[in-house]
């Protein structure tokens, strides 16, 4: 026959799940500090989500490859934004537009040249 | 949770003389502080702004491609965030930091891209699905190497669902405090929490799992 006053149930690592996620650090209520202390897999738990922890805030610090056109790109929407051309031409584009350019003259001269030979002919 | 109120991390300013070889935007601009440049760009000065940028796109690039898993979006969401950040300059509050509004921007910005590409492809995740590869040969302590480490943690952090993975890189990489996590993803703080302790625990035990959870699929 069962007791009428209930006793309380004893804490299992499945109920520590949330609580050891949330903030390895923090300062366990009794009972779960109660089932910490003798539970090597929560021990062991809490200890690599401290790890888990350091290293992901580490990861901030580590740089990522980053196309060097970027920065030009956004200057281009903010100029885009602001209504007025770009102002920077990376080395890249200067050299393309500086051969479309060549091409263009070059189009234009003979155009000139054509149009030159027609009227004299 | 103990570092609920920690003051986020300032956005890490590297200033390299040698990215302004030939200094045509001033040694004023590139010898400014953060502080003055945002004063100088919230006062209408153009130049201001492309210094901040200058200084910034890394660190906010780098946020966009952990939250969005994808370089080509990550580029969009940049590109987005900082002409956000242009247009409302104004609304920019000097008593906080700027690179933790400009994460905002992006993280606000990096959850409109994915909801978009999520409805677009249908291809999210359920939460419950597993990751597609395990690793059962893992273990990190026999790995120490710091680099093996951190590729691992990454390729962890983009094997995430989307929902899973903004709150975690928010918060436990970049340090933003729930309420400005769950005002820029649209959900209750709550629910970010909810979120991130799942999150921790999917990453735990794929990057530092205990005795005979190796073979689990998380
Ligand atoms: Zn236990």
């Amino acid at each position: 026959m069962r007791s009428e006053t209930p006793t309380p149930t004893p804490l299992t690592c499945v109920d520590l799940l949330d609580e050891l996620a949330a903030d390895p650090d923090a300062v366990l209520a009794a009972p779960a500090r109660v089932h910490v202390a003798e539970c090597l897999r929560c021990q062991a738990e809490m200890a690599n989500y401290r790890r888990l922890r350091r290293s992901l805030r580490a990861l901030a610090g580590t740089p990522v490859a980053v196309d060097p056109t970027l920065e030009h790109d956004i200057q281009l929407v903010l100029d885009a934004h602001d209504g007025r051309l770009s102002r920077r031409v990376p080395g890249y584009a200067a050299a393309t537009l500086g051969g479309l350019a060549a091409a263009a003259g070059v189009i234009v001269l003979a155009t000139r040249q054509r149009r030159g030979a027609r009227l004299a002919g | 949770m103990a570092d609920v109120t920690a003051a986020p991390r300032r956005l890490r300013i590297v200033t390299n003389p040698s990215r302004n070889p030939d200094g045509v935007h001033g040694s004023n601009l590139s010898d400014a502080t953060m502080d003055e440049l945002v004063l100088r760009a919230v006062a209408g000065e153009r130049e201001a702004f492309d210094e901040i940028v200058r200084r910034t796109h890394r660190d906010a690039f780098g946020l966009a491609l952990r939250l969005t898993s994808d370089e080509e979006d990550a580029r969009d969401v940049v590109q987005e965030a900082y002409l956000r950040a242009y247009r409302s300059l104004d609304r920019f509050r000097g008593d906080a930091q700027f690179g933790t509004w400009l994460y905002r921007i992006v993280a606000n910005c990096a959850s409109t891209a994915t909801g978009k590409r999520r409805r677009h492809r249908h291809e999210e995740l359920p939460d419950e699905s597993t990751f597609a590869e395990t690793r059962p040969d893992h273990d990190p302590s026999l790995h120490a190497d710091v680099v093996d480490l951190r590729d691992q943690l990454d390729g962890a952090i983009r094997d995430l669902p989307p929902r899973l993975r903004s709150v975690i890189v928010l918060r436990d990489v970049y340090d933003l405090p729930h309420d400005a996590i769950a005002e820029e993803l649209g959900i209750t703080v709550s629910a970010a929490k909810v979120r991130l302790h799942r999150a921790r625990r999917r990453l735990r035990e794929r990057v530092f799992p205990l005795p005979g959870e190796e073979l689990h699929a998380i």
